[in-house]
């Protein structure tokens, strides 16, 4: 697993809360396509080409005490995004990776700013959690996913920084990375014949109507079973395989491919 | 009473071409019980409005949408016109099997207009599943089990207009010679199969506090390609639960029952 802990963004609780509530309510635009449920994101500055460092938009002044935390652990000049994800409800991205491994668009980094025990991250076949305040890396080039099984909304800071900058040349203080492994891993049960022959029996359902709401099925899955989130589009094409609609089989091939290659890297 | 066809409104799809347009590229509202690509817009508030938020000016939507509010006030009678909205649905989006309201204090009289459609967006109420379209006035009691969405990559529109609740549908439309309702022309499924409700059943194992809300919207869509009842979706929902034996799964199934249906009597 390559999402580990680097470091730690230390906040005035009482102040983030309520500058939380504010971008909660106001400013966190859902995001359909690829999330199922309530998963949103609310961008708080970016960083226009040639520019020097991110422009904070109208919800990053709302919260002028995150980006002031920001802008005081991370060099801003390496900074290229800086967005909330919001999710709750079951609300939960489907498993995708975001770019390949020799090209990364950003590197990424997480901070839980609000969570609770259902808030869930994975990537391939781990599932873990991520505790307040912590700054993960998470290697976005690997199949992943993350959401919240809980009604409480799960907000995570989304650092993107250069792809080309070392992780703790991005620190203002560099003896502030501290590289820590992943100490909650989620123990889950092993798929079992049961829950396969239930995957299976799926191909007696599948249509054109309901493929997409059976992919985010299939996509919740890996939460609660140790199996890669991968497996979620395999399953997908064999569903519509076994349905005979070669129409269904196109469709699924192309989620395959949106999620998991969506620069040409599958094969 | 079920979803009626009042009539047809002739709408003139050059002049309406360009505000579609604007339409679709408005910023939509999530709306809880939706799922995907669903959302709504206000266009305007009329004089039967009574809820907190500020009213909204029909001279901003007939500045925005003019050949739209032309058509509307010429075939309505809007002086109980609570809101007029947009409710749009595209690439599998859709809405939960609901009710909006239970018992006999019926929130408001609700039409539906199509604007733009195609084949694959569907409606259904209880046990049927209808098509509406372009132009056809449709009124929908929001207390039976309803829902719908556009099963295709288009995007459908629908103008919503929501009247004060004692307006009865008869005096909606100017022109009472067009007034004539018609029930909704149902589209034929086949029937369930034994197989399929046996795996419908079977998905058991897998019902955990992540998949449960992916499941009830997967239960949700077969009543647009199967012969059954939308509402079937929460027995369903509940009995895979029960079937899991996982006391959580079953108290979370039971609370999405009663919120898209209403309050059921206690569990026996």
């Amino acid at each position: 697993m390559m999402a580990h802990p680097i470091g730690r963004l230390a906040f005035d609780d009482g102040v983030l809360a309520k500058e939380l509530e504010t971008l909660e309510l106001q400013a966190t635009v859902p995001c359909t396509g690829y999330a199922h449920g309530h998963w949103g994101k609310c961008i708080l500055a970016m960083r226009a080409a040639g520019e020097g460092a991110p422009r904070v938009n109208t919800s990053g002044e709302n919260a002028p005490h995150l980006m002031e935390r920001v802008a005081a652990t991370f060099r801003m000049e390496h900074v290229k995004v800086v967005q909330l994800f919001a999710a709750s409800n079951g609300g939960f991205v489907r498993p995708h990776v975001d770019w390949k491994p020799d090209a990364p668009l950003y590197t990424r980094l997480h901070v839980p700013l609000r969570t609770n025990p259902y808030a869930l991250s994975s990537e391939e076949d781990v599932v873990f959690q991520m505790g307040y305040g912590e700054i993960w890396f998470l290697d976005a080039s690997r199949p992943h996913s993350g959401g919240c099984f809980a009604g409480e909304t799960r907000l995570h800071l989304i650092v993107d920084l250069d792809a080309t900058v070392s992780l703790e040349r991005a620190f203002v203080e560099e003896s502030e990375y501290v590289v820590s492994p992943c100490r909650n891993v989620v123990a889950l049960p092993e798929l079992t014949s049961a829950d396969r022959n239930a995957i299976d029996g799926l191909a007696e359902l599948v249509t054109d109507t309901n493929l997409s709401a059976i992919l985010d099925f299939l996509g919740a899955i890996h939460f609660q079973r140790r199996v890669d989130c991968a497996k979620t589009y395999d399953w997908l094409l064999q569903i519509a395989g076994s349905s005979g609609n070669s129409h269904l089989v196109s469709r699924a091939r192309e989620y395959r491919r949106i999620y998991l290659a969506p620069f040409g890297s599958e094969s | 009473m079920s979803a009626r066809c009042l009539g047809a409104i002739c709408l003139n799809a050059a002049l309406l071409a360009p505000e579609l347009q604007a339409l679709s590229a408005r910023r939509k509202f999530p709306c809880a019980d939706a799922v995907g690509e669903w959302g709504f817009c206000d266009l305007w508030t009329g004089p039967a409005w009574t809820r907190g938020t500020p009213p909204l000016e029909i001279d901003a939507a007939r500045r925005e949408l003019p050949a739209l509010v032309e058509c509307v006030e010429s075939v309505f009678d809007l002086s109980q016109l609570a809101i007029a909205r947009v409710f749009s649905a595209a690439r599998y989006g859709f809405i939960r099997p609901h009710r909006d309201w239970m018992g006999s204090e019926v929130p408001f009289t609700r039409l539906h207009v199509p604007l733009q459609t195609n084949p694959r967006a569907l409606n259904s109420e209880d046990a049927i599943i209808y098509h509406m379209s372009v132009g056809e006035v449709w009124h929908l009691d929001g207390s039976r089990v309803h829902g719908g969405g556009c099963f295709a990559d288009e995007v459908r529109l629908h103008l919503v207009l929501d009247f004060a609740p004692q307006f009865s549908p008869k005096n909606l439309l100017r022109d009472g010679a067009a007034y004539a309702p018609a029930p909704p022309a149902p589209l034929a499924r086949p029937a369930l199969t034994t197989a399929q409700h046996d795996a419908v059943r079977g998905l058991s194992p897998l019902v955990g506090s992540a998949t449960l809300s992916p499941l009830t919207d997967l239960l949700g869509t077969i009543h647009y390609d199967r012969e059954t009842d939308c509402g079937v979706a929460y027995d369903w929902l509940c009995a895979i639960a029960g079937d899991a034996g996982d006391s959580q799964a079953i108290e979370s199934a039971r609370a999405t029952r009663d919120k898209y249906l209403g309050p059921t009597s206690p569990p026996s």
